[in-house]
């Protein structure tokens, strides 16, 4: 697509047309989902979160002002919506709990011939292990590990330094390299409550996490 | 950073880039749709409602205090954002001409649906510009005060001079609460 053409389906959609905004984002809506697996572990609440934030940034739409390029602007408005649902979530003193089938499936062990079972529940183990790690350690390495996005790229979306981002790197690959070194049946359901407590990165990184102060 | 961390993180992300293989859901692009359908249109900007562009518009003319230096008239785009949503990059705006023998007035224009109390706004210059008073040049580099705004265009007129030729970014900052504001002016400063 080219950047006029971008330019203007983003017209359309701000207008309201829904096949404009579909277009749109149709390329990003994996990256999305995904994304939205970092703080919900239920398939169909990831499923719900991801589209309640592509409603959000489709009613936000007006305000894209082609300062950043619109992806940048899109994942931005999508972290904001998942960090938004955490905060929601803990304000209301609800977390959601690990699916229960899961937790059988490691209680039992065993061999399992099946290899995508097994690769299913790799998956699960690091999806699990990535959501106990504080919100803003979660969402660098899930933006610059999973999904290859650049340092900038993802201090754009976060609206922090280059330098923070590294930092929360560093630290969120420290906790997630010991969670997954931890006994298989402790990983996933443990300190689930506190994981999606979102005061938790604020205390850890007071200064750097301002991301409405641009540093100043 | 030890070697064995080197490895170690990249034994993670080898890990994580894995999960890239997860497809959408089954239906979730005809749920999407459904319930955009159902969504209301884009809203339009709530508080800062503005949406005026960086250009040299009118002919305006303005005299500066001391009534020395003709003005050129510069209006300032604050346009709206809802919150810091959207990270500010590099931004192809307008530029604006004026020559550095004159005092170019940044006309901040800064557009509320409903007044407020008020609002935070800070205009921050580059090293090469300079905020000018009746008696000349001013030392600050930025300049923030508070201020009510009614509802409607509340306009702020900034006296800026630049020396030297060359291009040069004013950045502007206004908040409200939990929302800003922020924008940025070329001023394009020639020799003459």
């Amino acid at each position: 697509m080219t950047t006029d053409d971008r330019d203007k389906l983003i017209a359309r959609a701000q207008g309201g047309d829904v096949v404009a905004f579909e277009a749109l984002v149709t390329d990003h809506l994996p990256m999305v989902h995904r994304f939205a697996r970092a703080f919900a572990s239920l398939p169909s609440d990831a499923e719900d979160l991801a589209q309640d934030a592509l409603l959000r940034v489709f009613r936000s739409l007006r305000a894209f002002r082609y300062q950043a390029a619109f992806s940048t602007w899109l994942y931005a408005v999508v972290r904001s919506a998942y960090l938004d649902a955490i905060k929601a979530r803990a304000s209301k003193g609800r977390a959601l709990e690990e699916p229960v089938r899961r937790a059988h499936l490691q209680a039992e062990g065993g061999s399992r011939p099946d290899a995508d079972l097994e690769r299913q529940e790799e998956r699960e183990r690091l999806w699990g292990a990535l959501r106990q790690l504080p919100a803003e350690f979660r969402v660098a390495v899930v933006l610059f590990d999973l999904e290859g996005c650049a340092y900038d790229e993802v201090a754009a979306i976060e609206g922090v330094a280059v330098g923070t981002v590294k930092s929360r790197l560093h630290r969120g690959r420290a906790q997630l390299k010991k969670l997954l070194c931890a006994p298989r049946g402790n990983v996933l359901p443990a300190r689930r409550a506190t994981a999606e407590d979102p005061s938790r990165p604020g205390t850890l990184e007071a200064s750097a996490s301002s991301h409405h102060t641009r540093g100043s | 950073m030890t070697e064995t961390d080197h490895t170690g993180d990249r034994e993670l992300c080898c890990r994580l880039r894995e999960l890239r293989s997860e497809a959408l859901p089954p239906g979730f692009q005809a749920s999407l749709h459904d319930r955009l359908v159902r969504a209301a249109a884009p809203r339009p900007l709530s508080f800062w409602r503005r949406l005026r562009l960086p250009e040299l518009t009118s002919s305006r003319t303005f005299w500066w205090a001391s009534g020395v230096a003709t003005a050129a008239a510069l209006l300032l785009s604050a346009t709206a954002l809802r919150s810091r949503e959207a990270p500010d990059v590099a931004r192809s705006a307008s530029v604006t001409v004026v020559p550095s023998t004159k005092v170019a007035v940044v006309r901040l224009t800064l557009a509320a649906d409903v007044a407020v109390e008020s609002a935070d706004i800070r205009v921050t210059l580059p090293a090469e510009l300079s905020f000018w008073g009746a008696d000349g040049k001013l030392p600050q580099r930025s300049l923030a005060w508070s201020q009510p705004l009614r509802s409607g265009d509340n306009e702020i007129s900034i006296p800026v001079r630049g020396q030297h030729p060359g291009r040069y970014r004013i950045g502007v900052t206004a908040k409200v609460g939990n929302e800003w504001v922020d924008d940025e002016v070329v001023l394009e400063v020639t020799s003459g």
